[in-house]
């Protein structure tokens, strides 16, 4: 009787402590969101809206409300009903408008409306304001996806990038016609040329500051390092060492290149310096080494050696040389790129004889493979750590996808005809 | 009371009674008193004649005694007339005397029997003030009986009342102990079926939120959000605060919006069982995610 006095007593002090419910499963779905065709200039402002709706779809991230089933499609702050967005239950409304100011000059405005976060204040998370030229209508357009992207999933959006890749062109008759070094948007529109040869061309790769490319030609016949501005398209020759000159990386702040080189031995690892054009040997011994790729800090240069008799990724201190061994699962992997938080390293993993895209936990050595096509090459990882582009076999022919770094988004990047190898994806483009 | 008003009446009565016997006896003497006057009338008129017829053949001394005697006859005539006329005069006063006693009388009778009238009707009114009296003291007595009688049926009411009340208190009392001891099971089982009904809803808004919680990209079990949410006692979210990021804007806005599109919530009706929901802490870790492809 006591014990039950006290309980009935102390049940509306436990009745009153707020309670506590834990959901720990969600689902596995894209965030809806709706992207309001901008308003204004008709032709303008469809251009902007169907490249920022290409951009969020490819992240993987979003399910874009159609815009037939847009009953409001509201071009201001004032005009957008954020009751409405909640009842078709999307979680954001991107609204914009387009003005033309000019002969060769637009303005455009546009809000991200945070549906839910915005049931305070009706304010919108983001508005911006830009004024471009016709020729920057599609890059500020990815910008403007870049922006959208990290107001909505904290991560800085990759879409105002380029890539850069080799597309090997074949006539009518099935002949090899030319190799042609591309550079791309990361859709894939807008390639520019920056090389076109009859000799195999390889292994582009971003300066830090994304204004050149360094890649491999063959032309004359051998194997030589140039450096080319993708401006203007200028170019200078770094190395031609007797043997193999290839897989060039640039060091985090773009002063050095690791280069394989085979003049001295096998292919080995050097580092060159760019500034007085200083060669030094990082790697020594009998073995194959090859595809170096810096750590974020400049410390270390993972590479790929075959010094254990199949092929791993080991790194090598570029201070001391001293080398570890980092990958033990299965017997070939190669070509590992670290992520820019130095935490996670992307390679090719062989499994049963098919070629993927994996990707390699530092801390616990867990190696997650993330495609299921077989012959999977050249992983290059998005500035933002968020999708790694490679090329792949499709039918008969190479192209390029990409895939998210979990694995859950892959996707076809457009490409030209040809078979097309060795993507580049640019560091964050500064302008 | 009665019975001395009737005294009283009786009293007026004997009064009465006596008053009319003295005027007959008054009546009776007055008869009394005219028959001897009546005879003292004629006797000196017989006494006159006779002396004057032998006075005439007498000598002188004879004269003389004649004389003496004739003088004598005349002064006891003279005598006898004053005596006669005393006798008038006294007669006539003596009328005046009882024609004023009569008068008086009569007057006396008059007002006598006007007072007889007088106590007759005051005696009616008496007797009709006696009787109304009497009737208001019947119908006081009646009333003070009545009243007396209501009052003790209503003492007795209330002392049944009382008792009754007593006895009801006792079994109140009784009952209420047996109740308390009831009340306590059963507060005790309402309780336990409060907790029960708020571990059964707190299992259905997981499951409601959970079914609204889209996550993009690898769910990350380290990532928590925690939120506080506000519900209206129709479940319908209010307000959704982040008390603390998860590190994930994706994830916590994800959760925040998990919440809002899963309102109303699924919560009890019971106003008792509900209060544990009016103020929610939910904590959202994606240990898991459901894939719908």
């Amino acid at each position: 009787m006591r014990q039950l006095l006290y309980f009935i007593l102390l049940f509306p002090i436990l009745a009153f402590a707020a309670l506590e419910i834990e959901v720990t499963q969600g689902i596995e779905a894209k965030a809806p969101i709706a992207i309001v065709p901008f308003q204004g200039d008709d032709q303008v402002a469809r251009t902007i809206t169907d490249i920022i709706d290409a951009d969020l779809i490819r992240s993987g991230e979003f399910e874009l409300l159609a815009t037939r089933n847009m009953a409001q499609k509201p071009g201001v702050p004032q005009e957008v009903d954020l009751d409405y967005w909640r009842r078709l239950k999307m979680d954001a409304v991107v609204v914009g408008n387009v003005t033309r100011e000019g002969d060769d000059k637009y303005k455009v405005d546009f809000y991200v409306f945070d549906v839910y976060k915005a049931t305070e204040d009706k304010a919108p998370i983001l508005s911006r304001s830009y004024t471009v030229s016709e020729r920057q209508l599609r890059s500020l357009s990815h910008h403007i996806s870049d922006e959208v992207y990290e107001s909505l999933t904290g991560h800085p959006g990759a879409f105002n990038t380029r890539i850069a890749y080799v597309n090997t062109k074949w006539n009518r008759k099935g002949q090899l016609d030319e190799y042609r070094l591309e550079v791309a948007d990361s859709d894939g529109y807008n390639a520019q040329p920056i090389l076109v040869s009859p000799e195999p061309i390889m292994s582009p790769t971003w300066s830090p500051d994304g204004r050149e490319v360094a890649y491999v030609s063959f032309e004359d016949h051998r194997a030589q390092v140039f450096i080319a501005n993708v401006a203007s398209g200028k170019r200078r020759l770094v190395s031609k060492e007797p043997g193999i000159n290839g897989a060039p990386a640039w060091s985090p702040d773009g002063h050095r290149l690791a280069l394989v080189l085979s003049h001295e031995t096998v292919p080995k690892i050097y580092v060159l310096d760019l500034r007085n054009n200083k060669l030094e040997k990082l790697t020594d011994g009998w073995s194959m080494d090859t595809e170096p790729r810096w750590s974020p800090d400049g410390r270390f240069l993972y590479y790929t050696s075959n010094r254990g008799g199949m092929p791993q990724i080991y790194r090598v201190d570029a201070s001391n040389k001293k080398v570890q061994r980092i990958t033990y699962e299965g017997d070939y992997n190669a070509r590992a790129t670290p992520t820019s938080d130095g935490k996670q390293l992307i390679m090719i993993h062989r499994d049963r004889d098919r070629y993927h895209i994996a990707v390699q936990d530092l801390a616990s050595k867990q190696l997650y493979i993330l495609t299921e096509t077989a012959f999977d090459q050249s992983p290059s990882l998005a500035p933002n750590d968020r999708m790694v582009i490679y090329s792949t076999v499709d039918g008969d022919q190479r192209i390029l996808s990409a895939v998210s770094l979990d694995g859950r988004v892959k996707l076809k990047i457009p490409t030209p005809d040809g078979d097309v190898q060795d993507p580049a994806w640019s560091p964050f483009m500064s302008s | 009371m009665r019975y001395k008003n009737s005294l009283k009446f009786k009293g007026g009565l004997l009064r009465s009674v006596a008053l009319h016997a003295l005027i007959l006896s008054a009546v009776l003497v007055n008869v009394t008193f005219k028959n001897p006057e009546a005879r003292k009338l004629t006797l000196p008129m017989q006494a006159q004649a006779e002396p004057f017829i032998e006075a005439v053949a007498i000598t002188e001394a004879q004269l003389q005694n004649e004389l003496d005697r004739l003088n004598k006859i005349e002064q006891d005539k003279l005598a006898e007339q004053r005596r006669i006329l005393a006798e008038k005069e006294r007669i006539k006063r003596e009328q005046e005397a009882e024609k004023q006693r009569l008068a008086a009388l009569k007057k006396q009778e008059e007002a006598a029997e006007k007072a007889r009238q007088q106590r007759l009707v005051d005696e009616a009114a008496e007797k009709l003030r006696q009787q109304e009296l009497a009737k208001n003291q019947a119908a006081e007595k009646a009333l003070q009986q009545r009243l007396a009688q209501e009052q003790a049926a209503l003492e007795s009411r209330q002392a049944l009342a009382a008792q009754q009340a007593a006895e009801e208190a006792a079994i109140q009392a009784a009952l209420e102990a047996e109740r308390q001891v009831l009340l306590a099971a059963q507060q005790a089982e309402q309780n336990a079926i409060t907790l029960r009904e708020v571990d059964r809803y707190k299992l259905m808004v997981q499951q409601a939120i959970m079914r609204h919680w889209l996550i993009q990209g690898a769910p990350d079990p380290n990532a928590t959000t925690r939120l506080s949410v506000r519900l209206s006692p129709n479940g319908t979210v209010l307000k959704v605060e982040l008390k603390s990021s998860s590190g994930n804007v994706a994830q916590d806005r994800s959760a925040i919006a998990a919440v809002y599109k899963a309102s109303p919530l699924p919560v009890p009706e019971d106003p008792d069982v509900f209060k544990s929901f009016r103020e929610l802490t939910l904590i959202l870790r994606p240990d898991s995610i459901i894939s719908e492809r």
